[in-house]
């Protein structure tokens, strides 16, 4: 009788391990994709760069600011349009308070065409308290470097026009400079307002 | 004699555009917008539906816009982190399918505009087809699709 119950338990308990397990395939865990710590994103917490009016800029600047950083070219026709678009609505998810607190960082990869009056109004024309950044290629390649960060000139076969390949990822910086949350390009901005207010 | 032949030039015309409207038929386009831009920058894309309700496939092998100095047929892919763009030479609808130009994917680059475009302003654009008539499209700018294209909900 007793040995019975122990045979009946058993199976209860293998079944609803059973129902756990195949359950959880079902269910779409919130994607934080957190830094690999073997891999650090900028260590040194800095660099610097051209605002758009010409001045060095440096992010320790923005101390006690969150900041979501990113890499582009204002000729971008897709990526980074809808990148500080999807920027605009986790922005429209947060209280005005909490938005005061964040900053946007855009980089330049194309100094070559990016002048800074042009960088600026692009970047303000999304409204997400955003500061353009631009530099000599071979700062900008470094900071690059420092965020594990690609970009490649793409000519184009039939005009003199040129596009880039580049890395989309939005990284998230703390209020003391360290990057906290890598924002993958097919995240939803609820994903990403829910990391900013984490880390408020 | 010349009543003669202004009926075969009535004829000519008639027949010609038969002919246009017989090659153009099978293609509608849909939802065709512009990504809105800042003024002074000079580089967006277009996006659309193409349907070929055609029983032949449809080869679109080129665009037209007057704003822009060029344009072409650019198609992107999304490679780990890094999103990549490449020019294509044509883009075939197959016959009774569709073709859907959206963010993420294939597109029409409108390169070097000579003007600034307006949110809510309509764009003319013509679609070039191999072996077919011209398609005009009029193309709204927006700020974004009529439906959220980056969400998953």
């Amino acid at each position: 009788m007793k040995r019975n119950l122990l045979i009946k338990l058993t199976l209860a308990g293998i079944g609803i391990c059973l129902l756990v397990i195949v359950g959880s395939f079902f269910i779409d865990p919130p994607k934080m994709t957190e830094p690999d710590p073997a891999q650090l994103f900028n260590p040194s917490g800095n660099f610097t760069l051209t605002g758009t009016s010409g001045e060095p800029f440096q992010l320790q600047d923005l101390r006690g600011k969150i900041v979501l950083l990113f890499f582009g070219y204002t000729s971008c026709p897709d990526a980074c349009p809808s990148t500080l678009a999807k920027l605009q609505r986790a922005f429209n998810l947060l209280r005005k308070e909490q938005i005061e607190q964040v900053r946007t960082v855009f980089i330049s990869v194309d100094p070559a065409r990016d002048n800074p009056r042009l960088l600026q109004e692009y970047v303000e024309y999304f409204g997400v308290n955003a500061i353009g950044l631009t530099g000599t290629k071979a700062d900008i390649d470094k900071v690059v470097k420092a965020y594990h960060a690609h970009y490649m000139i793409i000519p184009s076969q039939t005009s003199t026009w040129y596009s880039i390949n580049h890395t989309t990822t939005v990284f998230l910086h703390d209020k003391q400079g360290k990057v906290r949350y890598r924002f993958l390009y097919e995240e939803t901005p609820e994903q990403l307002a829910e990391a900013i207010k984490k880390y408020l | 004699m010349q009543l003669l032949s202004r009926s075969l030039c009535f004829l000519t015309v008639f027949l010609l555009l038969s002919i246009a409207n017989a090659w153009a038929q099978g293609i509608t386009v849909d939802d065709a917008w512009i990504r809105s831009i800042p003024p002074s920058a000079t580089t967006t894309a277009a996006f659309m539906i193409i349907h070929n309700t055609d029983s032949d496939d449809a080869v679109l092998i080129s665009a037209d816009c007057d704003i822009a100095e060029t344009v072409q047929i650019h198609t992107m892919e999304q490679v780990g982190e890094i999103m990549k763009m490449k020019e294509v030479s044509e883009l075939r609808i197959p016959a009774n399918e569709q073709a859907v130009l959206a963010p993420k994917g294939y597109h029409i680059m409108l390169i070097g505009l000579v003007r600034p475009i307006q949110e809510g302003e309509t764009i003319p654009l013509s679609l070039n087809f191999s072996g077919r008539a011209t398609v005009a499209v009029d193309a709204v700018v927006k700020k974004w699709a009529s439906m959220a294209p980056m969400s998953h909900h």
